[in-house]
């Protein structure tokens, strides 16, 4: 039997350094890791990404368990099953197992629709619990064992992450899913004035930077989330799904009309990180959801409005359509959150403190020269018109501001007598 | 040959949409009931309330109120509303001028109104079936009412 080679110095003082409790600890768990085939290398990247005592000794505990003690590949359960195969009995236990509820039969509202969750939770199990005791993958509704692993699921509570219109929000963005490949009219992109083009080009590629956060950030939660929720986390799929097509759809339009990439600013990188970092699911989701998407989608509709072709018009009018969803979500979402928050008043406390600091994010995006002066010199048709065009940017002012507000009005946020941005644009 | 506005012009725009079943449901499924409010010209007001439904419009009804019936309403005067039907005729879809998106984001010359902006929120989610609807119009024989 070969001897385990000692654990390194440099890796046990990283495990302490990462709160493991001592580095004899440290030590006997990481033998135990090389011993099953772990490269020290592996071992140095899974405890930079946070492993935990508890989590390698569940992990290696499950790799013993997947073979039996005198390294056969079957263990003792396994292979007495594969004896009575053998001998023709099975053991059909699913078969007649009382737990599970059947004799479900969903039945479609609308069958030019097809079979909807909607049916389908109307049918059985379609209401989740507000605090659900398990931590697992099991289905809602399913018969599962007792014993099932703890997921370490963060947000375990409803309150935490639903919305009442999320369901129907999820079968919304399967339905109107589109291709930036197959979809857009890119042979109507005809080529531009050099001021133009250099515009368009700035938005689009402000809007390539922006729009994948959208999707990192649900994928950053999605596996906190309890599957009770399944709904939500299928929701968030699709959003991840809808970013990178914007993400896409941008890059192509930067890029097939004789322009380019433009500048990407610190302070929009900034913005960004709050909302990749934030400490909480809801305070991401205001960020994002509400306060980001909603500016964002003012920029789709300016988009739109501005359009020098079909093109573009096809580009913004879609992508209108999904970040409309994912603002309905957030602000439905903030509204649940609020009224089924144990401690309300202390919620809305934290949630004002938060918009107090992030709502300053709305006056920084609309005097950022790269964003508002290729606006004004899409709508003044080039820059010799660009003061025409700044009231374009002074209606967007007022829209994003407005429908901001009415958005937390709406989920019982009232946030119009304390926001600090200027009902209208200083300039 | 149908007056614009009608009961009869949407009912014949939606008919148009059901036989062009597939261009809808490749957009995807649009519910809502909207609105429109038409301002004419000094002669009163006229209201319809079209109820979409899945691929397609279920119903038209001529209403008093179009925004106390709908989820949101898209108003504006006739004026208006004529000109972007004839746009639409004349190039067979809207010009860059006249989508829907274009005429109601600054309030004019068409205007969308709803009891709250979740509802307002559904106009923009079902933008570009609403804007297929109306671009049924391209080959609808219409008699335009100045009234």
């Amino acid at each position: 039997m070969t001897q385990a080679p000692a654990v390194p110095k440099e890796l046990l003082a990283k495990a302490v350094n990462k709160g493991w409790t001592s580095e004899r600890a440290a030590s006997e768990t990481i033998e135990v890791a090389i011993a099953k085939g772990f490269s020290l290398d592996q071992i140095s990247v899974a405890l930079d990404n946070g492993l935990t005592p508890e989590r390698a000794a569940d992990f290696l505990q499950m790799a013993l368990s997947l073979r039996s003690p005198d390294g056969n590949v079957f263990n003792e359960e396994q292979s007495a099953y594969i004896d009575n195969l053998k001998k023709g009995r099975f053991d059909l236990e699913w078969l007649n197992d009382p737990r599970p509820v059947v004799g479900i039969r969903a039945t479609m509202k609308d069958p030019e629709r097809g079979l909807t969750l909607q049916d389908i939770n109307r049918a059985y199990a379609g209401v989740p619990e507000d605090a659900p005791k398990y931590r697992t993958m099991a289905p809602r509704g399913s018969a599962f064992d007792e014993d099932v692993p703890d997921m370490g699921y963060v947000y375990n509570q409803k309150y935490q992450v639903w919305s009442d219109n999320v369901v129907a929000l999820y079968e919304e963005a399967c339905a109107r899913q589109w291709s930036a490949t197959r979809d857009i009219p890119w042979d109507a992109l005809k080529p531009l004035p050099p001021d133009l083009e250099r515009a368009q080009c700035q938005i689009a590629t402000l809007l390539t930077e922006v729009e994948m956060v959208a999707s990192d950030f649900p994928a950053k939660w999605l596996w906190q989330m309890n599957q009770h929720f399944h709904e939500v986390k299928m929701f968030l799929c699709t959003q991840a799904m809808d970013e990178a097509r914007h993400l896409e759809v941008f890059r192509k339009r930067a890029l097939a009309n004789g322009g380019g990439l433009m500048r990407c600013l610190t302070g929009t990188e900034t913005f960004l990180k709050t909302i990749l970092h934030a400490p909480t699911y809801i305070q991401g989701s205001f960020l994002m959801h509400v306060l980001g998407e909603g500016l964002v989608l003012d920029i789709f509709r300016g988009g739109e409005f501005l359009a020098k072709n079909k093109t573009e018009k096809e580009i913004y009018r879609l992508c209108i359509q999904d970040e409309a969803r994912h603002v309905s979500y957030g602000t439905m979402h903030l509204k649940y959150f609020l009224e089924h928050h144990p401690d309300r008043e202390q919620a809305i406390a934290e949630m004002h403190a938060l918009a107090d600091v992030a709502e300053l994010g709305i006056p920084g995006f609309l005097t950022n020269p790269f964003i508002i002066e290729p606006l004004a010199v899409l709508m003044g048709d080039g820059v010799k018109g660009i003061d025409k065009g700044m009231e374009a940017v002074r209606l967007v002012w007022v829209r994003m501001r407005e429908e901001y507000l009415n958005r937390c009005e709406l989920a019982g946020f009232d946030r119009r007598h304390l926001t600090q941005v200027p009902e209208q644009a200083p300039f | 040959m149908t007056v614009f506005p009608s009961v009869e012009w949407f009912e014949a725009l939606s008919a148009r949409v059901a036989a062009d079943k597939e261009e809808f449901k490749r957009l995807g499924y649009f519910d809502a009931n909207v609105g429109v409010k038409i301002d004419a010209n000094g002669s009163g007001t006229k209201g319809y309330v079209l109820e979409f439904a899945c691929y397609g419009v279920r119903s038209v009804r001529g209403v008093a109120d179009p925004v106390a019936e709908s989820d949101f309403t898209i108003e504006g005067s006739l004026d208006a509303w004529t000109d972007m039907v004839r746009n639409i005729q004349d190039h067979g879809e809207p010009d860059l001028d006249h989508t829907l998106n274009r005429l109601t984001m600054a309030g004019v010359p068409l205007k969308v109104v709803a009891k709250d902006q979740l509802e307002i929120d559904i106009f923009y989610r079902f933008n570009q079936s609403l804007q297929a609807y109306f671009n049924e119009a391209a080959a609808l024989p219409t008699e335009f009412s100045r009234s």
